[in-house]
């Protein structure tokens, strides 16, 4: 959007982690098509099962997820101009990353106390190992971004870090945008 | 303040998918529409946050693709069933 290309593009991060983010991509939507496939060959378990979900919860998260990928793009981008307050915007994109995983913890935490499981039917399994995949991605970026905060807190914003602060950050970035799809595939559409 | 605008599209979209799967008869057509908002959602994310559309054309081909790709399979799987 907004395009305004220049004549020679530079790659951020480096093209080793690009494979890797076109690898989970390929993946997710792999997974994601799976879903629709089965959910067309038993569309009234699925709809029935969806009712049971907190879209309102769901909803929240994405809300969270957008705001830390507006904090972790602002401190990646403050980082390359040597601001201090790139180690803030870091530390508040992290903050999101626990919102989100305290909202889930509610989320699961009520399923389980209705005797929802991943055993409960074939949507559950669905709704249960993707948002499982999709949380281990939010606690694994959560680590990287505690590690290039720290990075940006003593000042230096040596050069050699910058890969892996736009690394760190593309991954956050990655974990924001395999929800995008997620949370209406599995909460809003039948 | 480029950042903040996207991020202002990217709330205003999820809202608009949200009122949509709450308040619209279920159909494949509201189907359709919340899929292509959240595929339209991934692409700012992926050029703006990314900062793909500063990066070498071929990268921005080939995530256009996968959107692209990814949104007729999950509109059409349903009828190939």
């Amino acid at each position: 959007m907004f395009r305004t290309k220049t004549k020679v593009g530079r790659l951020p991060a480096e093209p080793g982690w690009w494979a890797f983010v076109a690898g989970d991509l390929v993946m997710f939507g792999i997974l994601f098509a799976t879903f629709v496939y089965y959910r067309a060959l038993s569309p009234q378990v699925y709809e029935r099962a969806q009712t049971q979900l907190s879209t309102p919860l769901g909803l929240l998260n994405t809300l969270l997820l957008l705001t830390g990928s507006l904090f972790v793009a602002q401190a990646v981008s403050a980082f390359k101009h040597k601001s201090d307050r790139s180690f803030m915007l870091f530390v508040a994109g992290l903050g999101t990353g626990v919102a989100f995983v305290g909202v889930k913890v509610v989320e699961w935490g009520s399923k389980l106390a209705h005797g929802i499981t991943p055993l409960t039917n074939e949507f559950f399994m669905f709704y249960f190992t993707f948002t499982g995949i999709h949380l281990v991605h939010v606690v694994v970026g959560m680590g990287m971004l505690l590690v290039i905060a720290l990075k940006a807190k003593g000042g230096v914003f040596a050069d050699e870090d910058r890969v892996f602060v736009e690394i760190g950050g593309i991954f956050w970035h990655l974990v924001d945008l395999i929800w995008i799809v997620l949370f209406p595939l599995i909460y809003l559409t039948r | 303040m480029r950042f903040f605008v996207v991020w202002l599209l990217l709330i205003a979209a999820t809202l608009a998918s949200f009122a949509i799967g709450e308040d619209v008869k279920a159909s494949p057509v509201t189907t359709a529409i919340i899929l292509a908002i959240a595929i339209v959602k991934v692409r700012f994310v992926i050029q703006e946050f990314m900062e793909v559309r500063a990066a070498p054309l071929l990268l921005s081909i080939a995530t256009d693709l996968w959107a692209a790709v990814l949104w007729v399979a999950l509109v059409a799987i349903p009828y190939l069933v």
